[in-house]
């Protein structure tokens, strides 16, 4: 499938059904995830109703947590088989990472508030996840500053995946340190689980995150494949002042 | 081996001709470390519970200034270029260059350990136990330092942004060391942080050293 797509004509065509099918499916899962987590699941026998921000920051945590998967993978990609494609792909993905991840940090300190009486904590899960925060504003500013831009993207490839060792730290910090933060609930085995009618508020959300950040990602690749083709045309324009007419 | 070691040689020279140059990160350490001790009030009380801490934060602050200037010199004067063309590996080079800096960034701080110890009052097991922890964490801090330094060589008001790209990289190895030191002065012996900070070295020597060498080959293409 990635090897299907990564032809950029076949992307581009691929782009102009999926990226209106995915917006849609994220509207349809926001929808009705919204719809559910609000009205329709029950309150936390403890937190009450605050717990409701769950399937706001939960899927957006986990969603930038694969951004930066995505991000970190296709920078290898580039840096082995130099695929510009990939490239495009690891770029798209870094704002949409770090936008998830404010917001489930905003998200998570509201929710702390409430719940442990504090708004930040430096424990571990929450220092490595702000160190996630970093490393998407490092990678954009090292593309932004390097001026150039083929150098710029093999450098910031590297520094997404020399930092991808905060992965595994933010996934596993919660059992490796006493913390505020739960340890995992839903995907580790031998964890209690949700039950049905808070799972699925939970999974709708984050499908609908998911959607939203692939109709962004494949919108993203689609713009810089024409900028990057737009780019090839003016550079092969004759720099002379005759104008030529051509029958097109 | 021959390549290495005369690399090593070579920078070792030009920081001893460098009139005290490389001796700026220790001396930023040392009047970091009083600074902070006289705005805490110079109460030997209030500074030995947040000492390790303060020792931390100044090695820290000392290296990420140092770190700028580690194949700053050799871009600008083209050396770097000629190295390219000669038939040394980038990785000896790189790692030559780590060496060099373990050696003039970390090593005296071994010597001035005592008397940052003096400055704030530590007794000696919380300062076997700080040495103990910058041992173990020196090569991910060196390391990890030569990749965001070699990632903006080309860039000439890199600064900055070499300590933005670092801290991300250097901030476990803040958590963990002063977890050692605590740790260490609380039941004097060898505990798991420790061993989380060598396996963050050893890491960060298998994975920066290369690194740094690839980025530094993209920036001269």
């Amino acid at each position: 499938m990635i090897s299907l797509l990564a032809n950029p004509l076949r992307f581009q065509k691929f782009a102009r059904y999926a990226a209106p099918i995915f917006a849609f499916l994220s509207i349809i899962c926001i929808g009705a995830g919204i719809w559910f987590g609000l009205w329709h699941s029950p309150a936390d026998q403890l937190q009450g109703h605050s717990a409701r921000v769950m399937y706001v920051h939960v899927p957006a945590a986990w969603n930038s947590m694969m951004a930066y998967s995505i991000m970190a993978v296709s920078s290898l990609i580039f840096f082995v088989w130099r695929h510009p494609l990939a490239d495009e792909l690891a770029k798209a993905c870094a704002l949409p990472g770090a936008a998830f991840t404010a917001l489930a940090l905003f998200t998570g300190a509201m929710w702390g508030k409430t719940s442990w009486g504090t708004y930040w904590q430096w424990d571990g899960r929450m220092t490595s996840y702000l160190i996630l925060l970093f490393l998407f504003i490092g990678y954009m500013s090292v593309r932004a500053t390097i001026e150039n831009k083929q150098q710029a993207a093999r450098i910031a490839g590297l520094v997404a995946m020399v930092g991808s060792i905060n992965l595994p730290i933010i996934k596993f910090s919660v059992d490796w340190w006493n913390s505020l933060h739960q340890t995992a609930v839903v995907s580790s085995p031998g964890a209690p689980g949700l039950p049905g009618s808070m799972l699925t508020p939970l999974l709708l959300m984050f499908f609908g995150y998911s959607f939203f950040f692939g109709w962004y990602v494949i919108r993203r690749v689609q713009i810089s494949i024409i900028e990057n083709q737009k780019k090839r045309k003016n550079r092969q324009k004759p720099t002379t002042s005759i104008r030529v007419e051509t029958i097109e | 081996m021959n390549g290495f070691l005369s690399l090593i040689a070579r920078d070792l020279k030009l920081a001893a001709r460098s009139g005290g140059t490389w001796a700026h990160g220790l001396v930023f350490f040392l009047i970091f470390l009083s600074i902070c001790a006289i705005a805490l009030g110079g109460d030997s009380e209030n500074l030995r519970p947040l000492a390790p801490a303060l020792i931390w934060l100044a090695l820290l602050l000392s290296l990420l200034l140092s770190f700028e200037h580690m194949f700053r010199s050799d871009v600008d004067d083209g050396s770097l270029e000629q190295m390219k063309t000669s038939d040394m590996s980038f990785m000896a080079y790189v790692s030559a260059k780590c060496c060099v800096q373990w050696l003039l960034s970390v090593l005296p701080i071994f010597v001035f350990l005592p008397l940052a110890a003096i400055l704030l009052n530590l007794p000696v097991p919380v300062t076997l136990g700080m040495a103990l922890s910058v041992y173990c964490a020196s090569p991910a801090l060196i390391c990890y330092g030569a990749f965001s330094a070699a990632c903006l060589s080309g860039y000439k008001g890199g600064g900055i942004l070499i300590v933005l790209l670092s801290v991300p990289l250097l901030v476990p190895l803040l958590i963990f060391g002063i977890a050692a030191v605590t740790s260490f002065s609380q039941s004097g012996t060898v505990s798991s942080e420790f061993y989380a900070l060598i396996g963050i070295s050893l890491i960060a020597i298998a994975v920066g050293i290369p690194a740094a060498s690839a980025a530094l080959k993209t920036s001269m293409e």
